[in-house]
């Protein structure tokens, strides 16, 4: 996440402004049409989150982001998704449904973690956490953040993307 | 003993006199009372909580009913036997859920071998333990109500991992494929334990826990936190500290109306309704966090004042824009009958329902039961002098939208009228140095706060400066009990999300 | 049995082609004629499946010798009712098809529901008898004729009003053992009792007998008549078709499912066969021919059909010890020999290309879709009428299809027997034979219209071969710009359809494996078997739509009505009785009873009383003797 200087009577909120933003939607563009053929599915799971992070996200769809002009949808099933959009702290009642989500879904796939719960920043490992959920899934981006703004997970996801072109475009040169 | 002599206060009941009227009154009972006193209580007071909490020897029960005519608060006091003879909610059919909990967290049967359902523990859970109470008590599996669905029905699972951005919750719609004739509600995936972390803790760590447990109540528990640590400890608010919490909670309550239409419009499939919505919710955040810092009003709230100052100038400019672009999307949306007619009649929760079931907020509001802790002026003072509770009788979808349009009127009515009154609320109101809390002695406190989906408890027990224990009841842990009750009556599978959008409770304030 | 059942079918073939009479040896006169061959046909395939299917299935005892008796005397008389050329003939096999048939349903005599199917069938059955006694005797006492030719001959000598009277009696007769509604009744009672291979002959062969009788009257005896007779058998098929298909989706049981669904099919024959006898009666022949020709392909379809899909529910409710389709599921895996042959029967009966049921409903809506022709407005609209409700019909029939084998088939078992079905020495050969005629029919359909307009030219006297069939597989109905199909390049092409995603699956896979995974279920602990779609639930919203018609009674119960209540158990069952039951036969059956207890008083018991009713009854029939 970037801090730039802006306006202070700017209705955005800190961490990112619109330079930023376009910038990054160029990036996304061009590696997504190499790799994720300029859409990438999104499945959400909440592992306990106070439910503000939930509500950011239901932003990205909204006029004011609208995420889908950048390629990004979410989708019901798993089976569809390649990112497993994450929050919360890894309830561990949730520890089925979110391995069973991630083993739905087809490979290449992320996770991002988002907010400050997956990362142990809220809640300790206990009886009913696990605190952080790195330990559960394989966590390739984390959008820290209580709750992070809608900009700011715009921002995760396109580091997402750029992660899965790490992953997959130097034979053998997995990190 | 009648519960309310003379001047419908709990004042008398507990014996103090009249000239100065309480705002919470105590009754320390033996169990056996219980019964006769709750028998007289639930016609004409509002039962608001019911919990365990440990004493010196074994558990005490905690009652507290609220009076909503002078909302003052009565608390019983009771020792708590292991197996009681009758279940409390033969008498109090709203403490059910309670009952639940108490079976889940202590382990104490409800007793009259009524069965429990499942409200906190997983059934996955490796061992069947209660999760508060000490040594090896196990939990038996015959107490549990069964969960099982017979002749021509099927059970149409959903959940715990439901649409984009909703909260894990589990929702098992009995139906013959198309009537919904029961649904099984779990939200147990998300419970966090969050009244169990606090003890031992600071309390403003512990304040910090509470503004988590429900993020789209967060003003609203934290302010009841807060209000419960101040009468535990005795200690003041600042007048202008009080009016910025105040400004805070209102601006929480439009925010979460103008999420609920949000929902509303994406589960009615009104995507143009649904998009002005969503327009508006990111202006009301917006405001938020210019006015007060933060889009969902984090980190404001604090025990004996508030954190920070109110930009003044940006949110008066903001409810003016605010107040334009709702009235106008409200009035839209009335004018559009598709919309109009899928809220009409859907999930219809009648008053004698919500009375039953001791709902609050938005939601009993709709049923035609006035419940609005904001109009006592022994509350609040002279905050909300001219206060006007906004009230519906058909009890359903409509009738709760209609009821949420008024508030958010009522809202920016108010929030104008303490911008514009005068009072230094740009000024930092933080609370002095802790210290006078270090080495305190044992006190306990019980704090509300009317909320966007309706009253918010606290009860909390601080012992030097630490939590010793705490009891949260967020509204939305109330209300949420109502939702199979509204999804039965006469409405099909489509209705499901409607029926939920208009409701918007939270998971998250349920599995705190 | 199955070599002789062959022999039909070979003997149908060849007198099917040309017509000759012979035999008259005292009473009994037999014939064949082009029409009788082709519902021999359809007998001869249907015994060919039972005989191959019969010996697994029965387990060898004394009830399945006397069944097998029953079975092979019912065939008997079957062929003895195609062969008939005389009335008296006609009449006494039928009865005898009929006895046979009810002992047939008679297999467990000791279950009550067997008891009340069998006693409805020949209760039913005698009713609709004594109609076609009156209908028959009444035309053979105008025309002097016993012998149908000869009937056919002087059929021009009856009076109109007799003419009028001899069809409805023939078509409500008839009616009776085809199926129509409202006098459909014994179906679903009758066909869920008798074992699966003799439900099969019921369905496939005894209700079309019933059609086969109709057209003989219709088609030969009469062969003209007022316009009304076809809209009559028009208004009825209709019905039929749409209740038959309305109600076989409330069914959870199988049999009466199909039963139901032989209802509905029957429906839609007497629907071509009374816009047939429109279109002849309004002058346009030719239309008149196709749609013949289409009720016809209709009847082999069915027969083909309706009796795989019977003998596969036998299978099944051997296997898994059910018949209840909300207590199967699964059951493609277990047995996949019933399962497939049992998926092409339900995508022929649901009238879904490529297969055979398409095709005939195809020819019946090129035929109704001309009814601009007929110079009267009101039938026009009629017959239009006919082919929406056909066409409400068709949707119904693929949803109550989708429903017959989805939920049985596919999905977990929602019972232990579902769970524990084998198909170890259960016979599948039957069924496989049916599901290949079906194919047949599909894909040899112009061969098939080639010789059922032949049929049909014999039967009516309009030829139609040439303006039927063009060269390249390609059938034109009605008009070279209206409408045409070519069902073998239709198959072809959509199985060739079929195999591009699979090629495309196979090509983008690459080199990685795939992976096998659990279903998707929103992440929940476990997925039970009670959280599948049911048969009932599946058709919920049908019911829902049609509430007013089935006013079914509701009970449902939950663990507490108290909203603040505990959760539990929640029971909900409803009970769907069907309109003809309701408002026909309980008020025909109580005014039954009433005038029994009326004439039970003349019964004194007193031998004096007796004595003088004998004196009485004589001094009437003297007097009237006088008179």
């Amino acid at each position: 996440m970037t801090t730039s200087g802006r306006d202070p009577g700017s209705p955005l909120p800190p961490n990112t402004a619109n330079g930023d933003l376009d910038a990054a939607a160029d990036q996304l563009r061009e590696r997504s049409r190499t790799v994720l053929r300029r859409s990438l599915h999104i499945r959400t799971v909440d592992t306990g989150s106070c439910g503000a992070c939930e509500s950011e996200i239901r932003l990205l769809s909204s006029p004011y982001y609208d995420f889908h002009r950048l390629g990004l949808f979410f989708t019901p099933s798993p089976r569809h998704a390649d990112c497993l959009l994450v929050t919360g702290p890894g309830c561990r009642a949730m520890d089925h449904a979110v391995l069973s989500a991630y083993e739905a879904m087809p490979a290449p796939k992320v996770v991002v973690a988002v907010g400050a719960c997956p990362l142990g920043g809220v809640f300790g490992a206990d009886r009913y956490t696990r605190g952080a959920i790195t330990g559960l899934v394989p966590v390739d981006v984390v959008v820290p953040g209580c709750p992070p703004s809608p900009l700011a997970l715009i921002h995760g996801l396109l580091l997402a993307l750029g992660r899965i072109e790490e992953r997959i475009s130097p034979p053998g040169g997995e990190q | 003993m009648t519960a309310r002599e003379h001047d419908g206060t709990f004042g008398q009941l507990a014996g103090e006199g009249t000239e100065r009227q309480p705002l919470v009154s105590d009754l320390h009972l033996p169990a056996a009372a219980v019964g006769d006193l709750v028998a007289q209580l639930a016609p004409v007071a509002r039962f608001a909580d019911m919990f365990a909490r440990p004493a010196e020897e074994g558990l005490e029960r905690v009652l507290v009913f609220t009076d909503d005519q002078s909302g003052g608060h009565l608390r019983l006091f009771c020792p708590l036997e292991e197996k009681f003879p009758v279940p409390l909610s033969l008498l109090l059919p709203a403490a059910y859920q309670e009952e639940c909990e108490l079976y889940e967290l202590w382990g104490v049967e409800p007793g009259g071998g009524k069965p429990v359902n499942r409200v906190i523990l997983p059934p996955s859970a490796e061992t069947e333990k209660p999760l508060r109470a000490p040594g090896g008590k196990r939990l038996s599996s015959e107490v549990r109500a069964p969960h099982v669905v017979q002749g021509e029905a099927i059970e149409f699972p959903w959940g715990p991992i439901r649409g984009a951005g909703q909260e894990s919750l589990y929702l098992g719609l009995v139906t013959t494929g198309e009537e919904l004739l029961d649904a099984y509600l779990a939200m147990f995936h998300k419970h966090r334990g969050v009244e169990h972390r606090m003890v031992g803790q600071t309390l403003a760590r512990a304040l910090f826990l509470a503004e988590r447990c429900e993020g789209l109540g967060a003003v609203g528990n934290a302010l009841a936190f807060a209000r419960a640590a101040e009468a535990a400890l005795g200690l003041g608010v600042e007048p202008a500290a009080e009016v910025t919490r105040c400004l805070a909670l209102e601006l929480e309550r439009v925010y979460n109306h103008v999420a609920s239409l949000a929902a509303l419009g994406a589960a009615t499939g009104l995507s143009v309704g649904q998009s002005e919505a969503e327009i508006l919710l990111e202006d009301c955040l917006r405001l938020n966090a210019r006015a007060l810092g933060h889009r969902y009003l984090f980190n404001l709230v604090e025990v004996g004042g508030v954190r920070r100052g109110v930009d003044l100038a940006a949110l008066d400019a903001g409810l003016d824009r605010l107040e334009a672009g709702y009235e106008s999307l409200v009035a839209k949306l009335l004018a559009t009958n598709s919309y109009v007619d899928r809220l009409e009649g859907a999930g219809t929760i009648t008053g004698e329902v919500a009375h039953r079931l001791a709902l609050v907020g938005p939601v009993a509001r709709a049923a035609g039961v006035g419940t609005d802790l904001r109009r006592s002026p022994q509350v609040w003072g002279t905050s909300y002098v001219g206060f006007e509770q906004a009230r519906e009788r058909a009890g359903d979808c409509l009738a709760r939208m209609l009821v949420g349009a008024a508030e958010v009127r009522e809202s920016v009515r108010l929030m104008r009228h303490w911008v514009r009154s005068g009072i230094p609320l740009q000024d930092d109101w933080s609370a002095p140095a802790p210290s006078p809390w270090e080495g305190g002695s044992p006190a306990a406190g019980l704090g509300w706060a009317e909320t966007c989906r309706g009253e918010a408890l606290v009860h909390l027990e601080v012992a030097g400066g630490q939590v010793t224990f705490a009891r949260l009841r967020p509204a939305a842990a109330r209300n949420w009990r109502a939702l199979d009750d509204a999804l039965r009556a006469r409405n099909v599978f489509t209705d499901v999300p409607i029926v939920e959008a208009s409701f918007w409770l939270t998971v998250a304030g349920f599995a705190r | 049995m199955a070599a002789a059942a062959g022999v039909a079918v070979i003997a149908s073939g060849q007198v099917g082609t040309l017509t000759l009479e012979r035999g008259v040896a005292g009473t009994l006169v037999l014939r064949t004629t082009s029409l009788a061959a082709l519902f021999m046909i359809a007998l001869g395939m249907v015994a060919v499946a039972i005989g191959l299917y019969a010996p697994r299935y029965h387990s060898p005892g004394p009830g399945t010798s006397a069944y097998q008796a029953a079975y092979t005397l019912a065939l008997v008389a079957s062929l003895g009712v195609l062969l008939a050329g005389s009335v008296t003939t006609f009449l006494v096999a039928w009865e005898a098809m009929t006895i046979a048939g009810y002992l047939m349903i008679l297999r467990h005599p000791v279950r009550v529901e067997a008891v009340r199917g069998g006693y409805l069938f020949l209760a039913l059955g005698e009713v609709g008898f004594m109609l076609v006694v009156g209908a028959l005797g009444l035309l053979a006492a105008k025309t002097g004729a016993l012998s149908f030719a000869e009937m056919a001959a002087r059929a021009h000598t009856v009076p109109a009003g007799y003419e009028d009277l001899v069809f409805v009696l023939a078509l409500m007769g008839f009616g009776f053992k085809a199926g129509i509604v409202p006098f459909h009744i014994w179906l679903p009672e009758a066909h869920p009792v008798a074992p699966a291979d003799g439900s099969g002959f019921l369905s496939g062969v005894v209700t079309k007998l019933g059609i086969y009788g109709f057209m003989v009257v219709a088609f030969e005896l009469l062969p003209r008549g007022p316009v009304w007779w076809g809209l009559l058998a028009l208004g009825l098929g209709s019905a039929s078709a749409l209740l038959g298909v309305l109600y076989s989706l409330m069914e959870r049981d199988w049999k009466r499912f199909l039963a139901f669904s032989t209802v509905e099919n029957i429906g839609i024959v007497v629907i071509a066969l009374g816009a047939s006898l429109t279109f002849f009666e309004s002058g346009l022949a030719a239309l008149g021919a196709l749609l013949l020709i289409a009720g016809l392909y209709q009847v082999l379809n069915h027969a083909a059909y309706k009796t795989l899909l019977f003998l596969g529910v036998g299978v099944v409710e051997h296997a898994a010890g059910t018949r209840d389709m909300d207590r199967l599921g699964g059951l493609a895996r277990r047995l996949p020999r019933t399962a497939v042959p049992m998926l092409v029967g339900s995508l022929g009966i649901a009238a879904l290309p490529p297969l055979n049921g398409f095709v005939s409903e195809w020819l019946i809506f090129q035929g109704l879709f001309q009814a601009f022709r007929i110079g009267s407005h009101l039938v026009a609209v009629l017959l239009v009428v006919a082919a929406a409700v056909l066409a409400l019909t068709g949707g119904l029939a693929v949803g109550a299809f989708a429903r017959s084998f989805g939920i049985p088939m596919l999905g977990m078992p929602r019972g232990g027997g579902a769970a524990a079905a084998v198909e170890k020495k259960q016979p599948w050969l039957g069924g496989a034979l049916l599901a290949g005629a079906c194919v047949v029919l599909a894909l040899g359909a112009p061969l098939v219209l080639f010789g059922l307009s032949r049929v049909a030219g014999t039967t009516s006297g309009e030829h139609l071969g040439s303006l039927l069939l063009v060269p390249g597989l390609t059938i034109i109905p009605a008009h070279v710009d209206f409408s045409s199909l070519a069902p073998t390049w239709l198959a072809v092409c959509l199985i060739a359809m079929l195999a591009v995603p699979v090629a495309i699956s196979r090509v983008g896979r690459g080199e990685e494996a795939g992976r096998v995974g659990q279903v998707w279920a929103g992440g929940m602990l476990s997925f039970r078997a009670r959280m599948q779609y049911t048969a009932t639930t599946f058709a919920n919203p049908v019911r829902v739509t049609f509430d007013r018609l089935y006013r079914p009674t509701v009970d449902v119960a939950r663990a507490s009505d108290d909203p603040a209540g505990q959760s539990g158990p929640v029971h909900y069952g409803f009970r769907v009785t069907p309109v003809f039951e309701r408002a026909l036969y309980r008020p025909a059956g109580r005014l039954l009873d009433r005038l029994g207890a009326a004439a039970n008083r003349l019964q004194s018991g007193n031998v004096n009383t007796y004595l003088l009713y004998v004196f009485v009854a004589i001094l009437i029939a003297y007097g009237a003797a006088l008179l």
